[in-house]
C-alpha cells in the first residue's frame, strides 16, 4: 500500500514539475488557547481552573493575495468556549505586506478602534527544522515580538505571500503554524483553499475610532501597568 | 510579474539593538554604500529556469533573516541595498534540495551568475559531546540521571541535553539522539505545550529535571492496536524531580501587650505534588476567631468550593458562615478563643479523583455587656424602656468535613460531601429591664437570671451527579441532600416581675423553673434538573425538587417541689410537638444567550403541606399552600463595557409553623408571642434595574442600581400593650409594604496626579405598616446619603484612602408624631500606608462617627477610632516585627440606633478599648515553596 502511494506521489510530482506557486487563497487556522496556563498561579487562578475548559479552540481565516491579506474570526468549538465569551470575535486584521502597513479593527476593552500603523518589525532567526502543516512543508523560524516574547513560526515558501495569522509577517512565505508560549496560544493551519478566492473581500475595515496603534499602546500600557502577567497578555493580544 | 520582496530594517529597530552594534553599523554605513547581489538559479540539468525559489540572506552569527527575494520566471534574482559583510545564502524551493553557501559582499555589486541547484550543503551545527557518567539502558529506553551532569545554576534543559552523551543539540536548536532527530519532548509523559521539542527544553530549568529518558514512541495507532506499523518517533521524556513539587511553608506569629492582650497563631502546610496537609492554631483575646481569606486557602480547606459560576459566566461567592465570625465587631461580647484545624487533601488517578477532608476545633469564652435605651410611642401615650444584659458564655465546637469527587468519564462526575458537627455551650445571663413613664414612675420592671447548657449535633450529606449528553449543552444533574440535627437544652429561669400603676406596685410575680427542651430534625431534599438546547443560543431548563422535613420538639418545664428540687412538672408549659413539612416544586425556565442580549423567563410552583401534631394533647393541624415563583431577566451589553440589566422576581412565602401555632413560652413575660392560624402566605414582587460602565483606558466607571419591591399580604406584627407595659403580639397580613433603593457610584482617576476619586449618592425610601392596640400605623422612612472617596496607590511607596459618608434620615409615623425623627450622620474612614527608609512600614487607619444629637437621648455617641502600627521585615522577609496600638484615643463605642413604627432604640455594647501589642512573625519554608497569593 505504502509503495503504491509513494509511486503515485512521484507521478503526481512529476506531472506538476513546472508547479504553480500559490499567490492567493484562504487559510483556516485552528487557534488553541491554554486557559489554565494563561491564568497563572495563585488562589484566584486555582479557583477558576475547575470552572473553565483547559483549552479553548477557535477558528480564524486568512484571505490573501500576493501582497495583502485579511484575517478574522470564523467560528469556535462550542464545547470548549469560555463562559464569558471571547472579545476578539469581531476583530479584523488587514495587512498590506507590499506597503508594509496594517489597518485593524480591534475591540479594546469594549471600545471599537480602527488602528493603523506599520507592520511589526520581527527579527526572524531561520532554522533548519521543518514540519509538514496542511500538506505543506514548512520551515521553522524563531522571532521576538514586543521586545521579549518568543514566536515559533513555521512558514512555507510554496505560498508566495510574506504573511501569516494576525500581523505576523516578514518571512519568505506564508506562516502556517505559530506557537507563542508566553501567550499560551498556538495557531495551526488546517485547510488551505486556493480556488474560489474572492479578492475583493481583501479590503481594509472602516469602522471604529481611528488611532495610531503605537499611540494607543502607550495608553493601554499605562492603564494595565498594575495588572501583572494577565495585563501583559492582554496588551499582546491587542497589538499582535 | 515582480516577485521581489525585501525587508528593510527601519531605524526604530536599530535603536533597540545593542548600542555598540548600532555604532558599528553606523560607521559601516558611512564608509560603505549598499550593494546589489544578483544571480540566476538553474537546474543541474542546466536546461530549466527555476522561478519562485526563495533566496534569503542570513547573518552568519545567529542565522537571522536579513533580506530575501524570490526568483523571477527566468530564474533570476536581485537583492538590493545589501551592506558589505559575510552572509549565509539560503536558497529553497519545494522540489529541490536546499542550497546553502557562505557569501561575502564587498564594495562592489556581486553577481553570482549561475547557481546550480543541487548542492546539499547543510548548516551542520557544532555538536558538543561529553561522556563518562551514569547512564542506564532499560529495554529500548536510555535513561540519564540529570544531576550527574553539571550545568550552571539557572541553566535550561537545552544546556543539560548538550552535556548528555549520545544527544546532540545543534546551533539551531535541533536535537538528535543516537543520531536520529528527536521529534517529541514530553514532560512527565505529557506534551509540554504543543509538540515542538524546542519549547520544552528552552522553558524548563535544568535543575527541575530528575531523569532524561530517550526512547522510540510508537504511533498512537500502534499503541492501540498492538500491531507495529513501523512508525516511530524519537522521543525524549523529561521526568521532573519530586522535590520541586514537595515542600512546606508556614508561619508562627506571637503578639502580646499589657495588661493581658495576646493574639498567637501558628500555621504549617506540607505538600507533595497534589497532596496537601495543613494545620493551624490560634489563641487570641483580641478578636481573631478565624483564619483570614488568604490563610484559609493556604492552611485551611481552601475557598474553591465557595465559588460557583453560571453558564453565562457570572460568578457567585457564598460565604463560609462559620459561627466564630459572629464575634466580629464585639456584638456578642469580647471573645477569648482557642482554635485549631487540620486539613488533608489529595488528587489521584490523573486528577480524576479528589479527596478533601478537615477537622476544626474551637473554644470561645466571651463576656458581653449590653445596655439598651428605647422610647415607646403609642397613640395616646409614650414611655421609656431601659435594659441591661450581662452575658457570659463558653462554647466548644468540633467539626469534620469530607468531600470526595470522581470524574467517572468526560460526561459524568459525582461529588459527595459529608459534614458532622458537635457543639456544646454554657451561657448565663443577668438581665434587668424597666419601663418608666414620662413622670419618672415605674410601669414595670423585671430581673431575670438564666443559665442554659446546650448540646448540638448535626450531620449533613450531599450527593451531586452531573451528566453531559453527547449533544452539546444537553445536561442532567441530580442533587440529593440529607441533614439531621438535634439540640438538647437544659436551663434554669429565675425571674421577678413587678407591675405598677401611678407609681404604686399593683402586682408582683416570680418564675422559678427548669426548662428542658429537645429538638430533632431530619430532612431530605432532592432536585433533578435537565437542560435542553432548543436552537442556537436558546435553552430550556426543567427541574423538579422534592423536600421532606420532620421535626420533633419536646419541652418539659418543672418547678420546685416541697423538697426544693425541680421535680414538679408544669403541665401548661410541657408539651411534645411534631412538625412535618413536604414540598414538591416543579419548575421551567427558558434562557436565551446572545452576545449582546441575554434573557431568561421562567416559573416554578411549590406545593407545600405542613402538618403540626400536638402529641401531648393529641391534636393535629394541617396546612396546604401553593406558591408561585415567577422570574424574568434581561441583560443588554453595549459597546464600551456598558451593561444594562433588568430583573423581576416574584416569590411567595408561606407562614412558618411558629407563626401559625407557636409553642407557649414564658421566658419573657413582658413579651408574649401568639399564633395566628388564619395567616395567609405573603407575595413579594421585586424589580431591579442596573446600569454600569467601565472605561479601562480612561480608568473611570459607574455602577448604578434601582430596586423596588412591594409585598401583598406582607407579614407584620400586631401588638397589644396593656397598661402594665406587657406586650402580646402575633403575625398578621397587611398590604402596602414597599421599599425603594437607589445606589450610584461614579469613580475616575485624575490623570495628572494619579488620584482616584469617587462620588456615590444613595436614596432609600420604605414604608412599613404594623398594628398597635388594633390601630394601623404607617411608618415612612426616607434617607439620602452621599459618599465621597479619594485614594492613591504608589507601589512600594505609599497609599491612602479617604471616604466620608454623609446621610440624612427622615422618619414619620402616623400613629404618634412624637416618633417622627430627623437626623444626620457622618461616618468617615481613612487609611494610609507609607514605606519609610530602611523598609519600615507605617500603617494607620481611622474611623470617625458623628451623629446629630437627639434631645430624647442625652448620651454623646460620637467617637474616633484610630489605630496605627509600625513594622519592619528582616532576613529576606522571613522575620517580621511590628508594634501597633488599637484605639489610640480610647473612644471606641459599640453602638447601634434602630427605629420601628412605635419605638426607637439605642443599643450600647462593650468593645475592646485602647490596647497595644508587639508582634513577631516568623515565616518559614523549604526551598522553593511559598504560600499562594492572588
Amino acid at each position: 500500500m505504502k509503495t503504491i502511494l509513494f509511486i503515485a506521489g512521484l507521478l503526481f510530482c512529476g506531472s506538476c514539475f513546472s508547479q504553480v506557486f500559490i499567490s492567493k487563497g484562504i487559510v483556516e487556522y485552528e487557534v488553541k488557547v491554554n486557559n489554565h496556563k494563561s491564568m497563572g498561579e495563585g488562589i484566584w487562578a486555582d479557583m477558576w481552573k475547575d470552572k473553565i475548559p483547559k483549552i479553548s479552540t477557535y477558528y480564524y481565516q486568512l484571505t490573501f493575495n500576493n501582497d495583502k491579506a485579511v484575517y478574522q474570526f470564523t467560528r469556535k468549538d462550542e464545547a470548549t468556549r469560555m463562559p464569558w465569551g471571547n472579545d476578539n470575535e469581531e476583530d479584523i486584521w488587514y495587512n498590506d505586506y507590499g506597503n508594509y502597513n496594517f489597518v485593524q479593527k480591534k475591540g479594546v476593552f469594549g471600545e471599537a478602534y480602527l488602528l493603523k500603523d506599520s507592520l511589526l518589525n520581527i527579527k526572524w532567526k531561520i532554522s533548519n527544522e521543518s514540519r509538514e502543516i496542511a500538506g505543506f512543508n514548512c520551515r521553522k523560524a524563531t522571532g521576538i515580538i514586543f521586545d521579549s516574547v518568543y514566536v515559533f513560526a513555521f512558514y512555507t515558501d510554496e505560498i508566495t505571500v510574506s504573511g501569516g495569522p494576525m500581523s505576523l509577517s516578514g518571512l519568505p512565505g506564508l506562516i502556517l503554524g505559530v506557537t507563542i508560549p508566553r501567550m499560551f496560544t498556538s495557531y495551526v493551519a488546517t485547510k488551505v483553499q486556493v480556488t474560489g478566492v474572492d479578492e475583493s473581500k481583501i479590503e481594509a475595515p472602516k469602522k471604529g475610532k481611528q488611532k495610531k496603534a503605537s499611540e494607543l499602546k502607550e495608553t493601554v500600557l499605562k492603564a494595565t501597568k498594575d495588572w501583572g502577567s494577565w495585563g501583559q497578555q492582554a496588551v499582546w493580544n491587542i497589538f499582535l | 510579474m515582480d516577485n521581489t520582496n525585501s525587508i528593510n530594517y527601519n531605524p526604530v529597530t536599530m535603536l533597540k539593538l545593542p548600542a555598540l552594534f548600532t555604532i558599528i553599523l553606523f560607521i559601516f554605513q558611512l564608509s560603505i554604500s549598499a550593494q546589489t547581489i544578483s544571480g540566476k538559479i538553474v537546474d543541474t540539468s542546466g536546461k530549466k529556469n527555476i522561478s519562485n525559489a526563495v533566496v534569503a540572506l542570513l547573518t552568519t552569527t545567529d542565522s537571522v533573516l536579513y533580506k530575501f527575494t524570490r526568483t523571477n520566471t527566468e530564474g533570476k534574482f536581485e537583492i538590493k541595498n545589501a551592506t558589505s559583510g559575510k552572509y549565509i545564502m539560503l536558497i529553497t524551493h519545494p522540489y529541490y534540495a536546499n542550497y546553502i553557501d557562505d557569501i561575502t559582499v564587498t564594495e562592489s555589486n556581486l553577481d553570482l551568475k549561475q547557481i546550480p541547484f543541487v548542492s546539499k550543503s547543510q548548516l551542520l551545527a557544532e555538536v558538543i559531546i561529553k561522556s563518562g557518567s551514569p547512564i542506564k539502558i532499560k529495554g529500548d529506553t536510555t535513561e540519564y540521571t540529570a544531576d550527574s551532569f553539571r550545568v550552571e545554576a539557572n541553566a535550561n534543559v537545552e544546556e543539560l541535553l548538550k552535556k548528555l552523551p549520545g544527544i546532540q543539540v545543534g546551533k539551531d536548536g535541533t536535537i538528535k539522539a543516537m543520531g536520529e532527530k528527536v521529534t517529541k519532548v514530553l514532560v512527565d509523559g505529557e506534551e509540554f505545550f504543543g509538540d515542538d521539542p524546542g519549547i520544552a527544553v528552552k522553558n524548563l530549568r535544568a535543575d527541575a529535571v530528575d531523569k532524561v529518558q530517550v526512547f522510540d514512541k510508537k504511533s498512537d495507532q500502534a499503541t492501540f492496536t498492538g500491531i507495529d506499523d513501523g512508525v516511530k518517533d524519537k522521543t525524549i521524556n523529561l521526568k521532573l524531580k519530586d522535590n520541586k513539587k514537595n515542600g512546606y511553608f508556614g508561619k508562627v506569629s506571637g503578639s502580646g501587650g499589657l495588661p493581658a492582650n495576646y493574639n498567637n497563631t501558628a500555621m504549617i502546610n506540607a505538600f507533595k505534588a497534589k497532596r496537601k496537609m495543613a494545620g493551624y492554631g490560634i489563641m487570641s483575646n483580641t478578636g481573631q476567631t478565624n483564619l483570614d481569606w488568604r490563610d484559609q486557602n493556604n492552611y485551611g480547606g481552601g475557598m474553591g468550593d465557595n465559588m460557583t459560576m453560571t453558564d453565562d459566566g457570572d460568578v457567585y461567592f457564598t460565604g463560609g458562615g462559620d459561627g466564630e465570625d459572629n464575634y466580629r465587631g464585639g456584638r456578642n461580647g469580647i471573645p477569648k478563643n482557642w482554635n485549631g484545624g487540620l486539613h488533608y487533601s489529595d488528587k489521584f488517578n490523573n486528577n480524576k479523583i479528589s479527596l478533601n477532608s478537615g477537622y476544626k476545633y474551637s473554644k470561645v469564652n466571651s463576656l458581653g455587656n449590653t445596655t439598651i435605651f428605647s422610647k415607646i410611642f403609642l397613640p395616646d401615650t409614650s414611655w421609656n424602656n431601659n435594659s441591661t444584659n450581662k452575658t457570659y458564655s463558653t462554647k466548644t465546637k468540633h467539626a469534620f468535613n469530607l468531600t470526595y469527587e470522581v470524574m467517572i468519564d468526560s460526561s459524568n462526575t459525582i461529588k459527595w460531601t459529608a459534614k458532622a458537627n458537635n457543639g456544646t455551650s454554657q451561657t448565663s445571663n443577668e438581665y434587668y429591664t424597666e419601663a418608666i413613664d414620662n413622670n419618672g414612675n415605674f410601669i414595670n420592671n423585671s430581673r431575670r437570671n438564666t443559665t442554659i447548657a446546650t448540646d448540638n449535633n448535626a450531620i449533613t450529606g450531599t450527593m451531586l451527579w452531573k451528566h453531559k449528553f453527547k449533544k452539546l449543552f444537553r445536561t442532567l444533574s441530580l442533587n440529593a441532600d440529607f441533614n439531621w440535627n438535634e439540640s438538647k437544652n437544659d436551663g434554669f429561669l429565675l425571674s421577678y416581675n413587678a407591675f405598677y400603676k401611678g407609681g404604686q406596685q399593683i402586682r408582683r410575680d416570680t418564675t422559678d423553673q427548669q426548662n428542658v427542651r429537645d429538638n430533632e430534625n431530619t430532612g431530605w431534599s432532592t432536585k433533578l434538573a435537565y437542560t435542553e438546547p432548543l436552537f442556537k443560543d436558546a435553552f430550556m431548563e426543567f427541574s423538579y425538587a422534592f423536600n421532606s422535613n420532620n421535626n420533633a420538639n419536646n419541652r418539659i418545664s418543672k418547678v420546685k417541689d416541697i423538697s426544693g428540687k425541680y421535680l414538679t412538672i408544669l403541665d401548661s408549659l410541657t408539651n411534645q410537638f411534631k412538625f412535618d413539612r413536604m414540598i414538591n416544586r416543579p419548575g421551567i425556565n427558558f434562557r436565551y444567550n446572545k452576545k449582546k442580549v441575554n434573557y431568561a423567563i421562567g416559573s416554578s410552583v411549590a406545593f407545600n403541606r405542613f402538618v403540626q401534631k400536638n402529641i401531648t394533647r393529641n391534636t393535629s393541624y394541617t396546612y396546604n399552600f401553593m406558591n408561585y415563583f415567577p422570574t424574568a431577566m434581561i441583560t443588554y451589553k453595549m459597546p464600551g463595557n456598558k451593561n444594562f440589566r433588568f430583573n423581576y422576581n416574584g416569590s411567595a412565602t408561606a407562614p412558618t409553623l411558629e407563626q401559625l401555632q407557636p409553642i407557649r413560652d414564658n421566658t419573657d413575660p413582658l413579651n408574649i408571642y401568639e399564633g395566628n392560624p388564619g395567616l395567609n402566605q405573603a407575595f413579594r414582587h421585586s424589580f431591579s434595574a442596573s446600569y454600569s460602565f467601565y472605561n479601562v483606558l480612561k480608568e473611570k466607571g459607574m455602577w448604578s442600581n434601582l430596586q423596588y419591591s412591594t409585598t401583598n399580604n406582607a407579614f407584620t406584627q400586631s401588638s397589644r400593650i396593656d397598661s402594665t407595659g406587657a406586650r402580646r403580639y402575633q403575625t398578621v397580613n397587611v398590604d402596602g409594604v414597599h421599599n425603594l433603593n437607589f445606589y450610584l457610584d461614579y469613580n475616575f482617576k485624575l490623570a495628572a496626579s494619579g488620584l482616584r476619586l469617587s462620588f456615590s449618592p444613595t436614596i432609600n425610601n420604605n414604608q412599613n405598616i404594623d398594628f398597635v392596640n388594633g390601630r394601623k400605623n404607617t411608618n415612612k422612612t426616607t434617607s439620602y446619603g452621599l459618599g465621597l472617596g479619594a485614594g492613591k496607590y504608589v507601589d512600594g511607596k505609599y497609599n491612602f484612602n479617604i471616604r466620608p459618608d454623609y446621610s440624612y434620615n427622615h422618619t414619620t409615623s402616623d400613629l404618634n408624631s412624637n416618633a417622627n425623627i430627623d437626623y444626620w450622620q457622618l461616618s468617615a474612614w481613612l487609611n494610609g500606608m507609607v514605606t519609610l527608609p530602611g523598609k519600615i512600614e507605617l500603617n494607620s487607619d481611622m474611623r470617625i462617627e458623628v451623629r446629630q444629637k437627639d434631645p430624647r437621648f442625652p448620651a454623646n455617641n460620637n467617637y474616633t477610632l484610630w489605630n496605627a502600627s509600625i513594622g519592619k521585615k528582616f532576613m529576606k522577609n522571613n522575620l517580621e516585627a511590628a508594634f501597633g496600638v488599637n484605639d489610640i484615643l480610647s473612644q471606641n463605642r459599640g453602638f447601634n440606633r434602630n427605629f420601628t413604627s412605635s419605638s426607637f432604640t439605642e443599643t450600647y455594647y462593650n468593645t475592646l478599648r485602647r490596647y497595644w501589642m508587639l508582634t513577631v512573625t516568623w515565616n518559614f519554608s523549604s526551598t522553593g515553596a511559598k504560600p499562594a497569593d492572588f
